[in-house]
């Protein structure tokens, strides 16, 4: 569906993407993640049609986007990382102009707002000025809007930010439910353990240079592989820690000031429930937490690479 | 059947105009200047009526010669107002992106904008006939020399209208955007006749045939000599009687100038809200 060639874009002599190269089946959820000015937003504009590359090719839907903006427009459904509302109009006055401005005969987008509002959660704010919604609410019909030309592409570029984490939850099951109905989706942010939630490929860019484009069970294998786990037994601690270093997978335990037992673990989920029901066995168990940390480590530890090479 | 549809640029633009305060609040402060003045131009005419020295058809040609000039130059000052946030509004309001992502054209987009200011410019002048209903109660006017003005003036209103927007698309910020149009809209009207009558003053023992009234193409009043002749040929034929020979007239030029100058600002403002031709962007 979506196919990124050697994209590049400079502004002046800094290069803001570098020879990118990344591509998106239908009906994928491709999660793009990267520290503030890694290049999300360039990309994102440039696929698009809002910036021009300074070389490389996207093919959208088989088409060249540079060659065919307009067409490409149809196919894409685009969010930016604001919210652009006209706030002296009405929810669906709103929708309604950027659905005739998208092409659409008015009477058929006045049929698709009631259950684009459904979809979004906005069902009884149709008559309400945008002015007096949320900012959820403003992020939820910004999305609503990038969906009234039924495009099937969605660009939405750190949808979650600013959020609250209820509205953040309402977000992904949306973003759930357009999966299902076979949009395909880029989704940008810089939290990568955020986007593994909801993505099925994850791409992790740095410096404009894409470090890592992969599946993300493939990712979370990566961090399943050096888990953290906090284990905190009721008495015992120095007899837990012998017996965890010796079973299979432990590199290593520590015993932190609290009393727990930072247990470094190289294993995947089955081998961790494993050792779970073990140690359950053999000591009273208080806690047995696989840190979420990991993924962010492992952020850092691949955008640390990029930026040294 | 192919059905012809409206900018939905210009649908939304009017329907938010019309929810503003501020295009009736600009509208009866319009005509509370526009008819105040009248009414004092219209006594004052009055007056010498009753001492013998006007006809009421005269009375008539000098209110309508008088709305014509007010009303002019009211448009005028008017139209950067109305059209000089018309693109940074949009860029303001971060809203530009979401428009150029949609189908339609920078083009659509810019004249949408355009069309919007000109109907704005239609609903002043419409808010204006009665005045002119009091003009043609006195006499001395014809219904088609009211109609010449309505079109003269929707005329200026797009010249001006074209630059304004051209500003618009180039700045960022509003405010911007309308100085930078007032700036050159006071120096198409001021600057032009101070240059016109300075280089004329100066040279005029020495070089008499310079056709210094050139300058005079680009200020938007020119324009009004289509109505009143008498205002610019007379100046002109005084200077050099060689220039405007066969019917030509110095408005014939500044029409054609002027009309130049809005296509160029129009094209530049489309080229400006193009985003694949921009260069600097945020990453």
């Amino acid at each position: 569906m979506i196919k990124v060639i050697d994209l590049t874009k400079y502004y002046g002599n800094f290069a803001a993407v570098r020879e990118l190269n990344f591509q998106v089946e239908r009906g994928q959820i491709y999660g793009f993640v990267g520290p503030n000015g890694a290049g999300k937003t360039t990309t994102l504009r440039m696929l698009a049609t809002l910036l021009a590359p300074t070389a490389g090719e996207i093919i959208i839907g088989g088409i060249k986007a540079q060659d065919n903006p307009l067409h490409t427009r149809k196919l894409i459904g685009y969010m930016p990382d604001f919210f652009g509302v006209y706030n002296d109009l009405k929810v669906n006055e709103y929708l309604e102009f950027y659905g005739e401005a998208s092409g659409r005969m008015l009477a058929d987008v006045r049929r698709d707002i009631p259950s684009l509002l459904e979809l979004v959660g906005l069902a009884e704010k149709s008559q309400d000025y945008v002015n007096n919604l949320s900012r959820g609410m403003k992020q939820r019909l910004c999305l609503a809007r990038a969906l009234i030309h039924r495009p099937e592409v969605l660009l939405l570029d750190e949808p979650a930010s600013g959020l609250d984490p209820r509205a953040r939850v309402e977000l992904r099951n949306i973003l759930k439910e357009l999966q299902a109905m076979g949009k395909t989706i880029i989704i940008s942010s810089h939290i990568l353990a955020e986007l593994s939630q909801i993505c099925t490929h994850v791409g992790i860019i740095n410096n404009g240079l894409l470090a890592l484009s992969a599946p993300v069970s493939e990712v979370l294998a990566r961090v399943e592989g050096d888990a953290v786990i906090i284990v905190t037994v009721a008495d015992r601690q120095e007899e837990a820690r012998l017996w965890l270093l010796e079973q299979q997978g432990i590199r290593d335990v520590t015993l932190a000031n609290s009393g727990s037992l930072e247990v470094v673990f190289s294993g995947d989920r089955m081998a961790q429930a494993a050792l779970l029901r073990e140690l359950a066995t053999r000591f009273t168990l208080f806690e047995f937490t696989p840190s979420k940390g990991n993924l962010e480590e492992l952020f850092m530890e691949i955008t640390e690479v990029a930026m040294d090479a | 059947m192919l059905k012809k549809r409206i900018n939905p640029l210009l649908a939304k633009e009017l329907r938010t105009r019309m929810r503003n305060w501020r295009t009736f609040g600009m509208i009866s402060l319009y005509l509370l200047a526009l008819g105040g003045f009248a009414v004092l131009v219209f006594l004052s005419n009055f007056y010498m009526f009753s001492t013998g020295y006007n006809s009421m058809a005269q009375i008539g040609r000098n209110l309508f010669t008088f709305l014509a000039v007010a009303q002019f130059l009211i448009v005028i000052y008017l139209v950067p107002a109305l059209a000089g946030n018309a693109i940074s509004g949009e860029k303001e309001r971060q809203t530009i992106d979401l428009l150029t992502c949609t189908q339609l054209t920078p083009f659509q987009i810019v004249t949408g904008k355009l069309t919007a200011t000109l109907s704005t410019v239609v609903l002043f002048i419409i808010a204006s006939l009665p005045l002119y209903g009091f003009v043609f109660l006195l006499g001395g006017v014809s219904p088609l020399e009211v109609l010449g003005l309505f079109v003269l003036i929707l005329a200026v209103a797009l010249v001006v209208g074209c630059w304004s927007l051209m500003f618009s698309a180039f700045f960022r910020r509003t405010v911007a955007a309308i100085i930078a149009s007032y700036a050159l809209l006071i120096f198409m009207l001021g600057g032009s006749t101070l240059l016109f009558t300075l280089l004329t003053a100066i040279t005029m023992r020495t070089q008499g045939t310079a056709p210094f009234f050139l300058i005079m193409v680009i200020n938007p009043l020119t324009l009004l000599g289509w109505l009143f002749p008498e205002f610019f040929s007379d100046i002109v034929n005084s200077i050099n009687s060689n220039w405007f020979q066969g019917g030509l007239q110095i408005w014939h030029l500044a029409l054609l100038v002027q009309g130049v100058l809005a296509a160029l600002s129009l094209r530049l403002a489309t080229r400006a809200v193009n985003p694949l031709l921009k260069g600097k962007r945020k990453g």
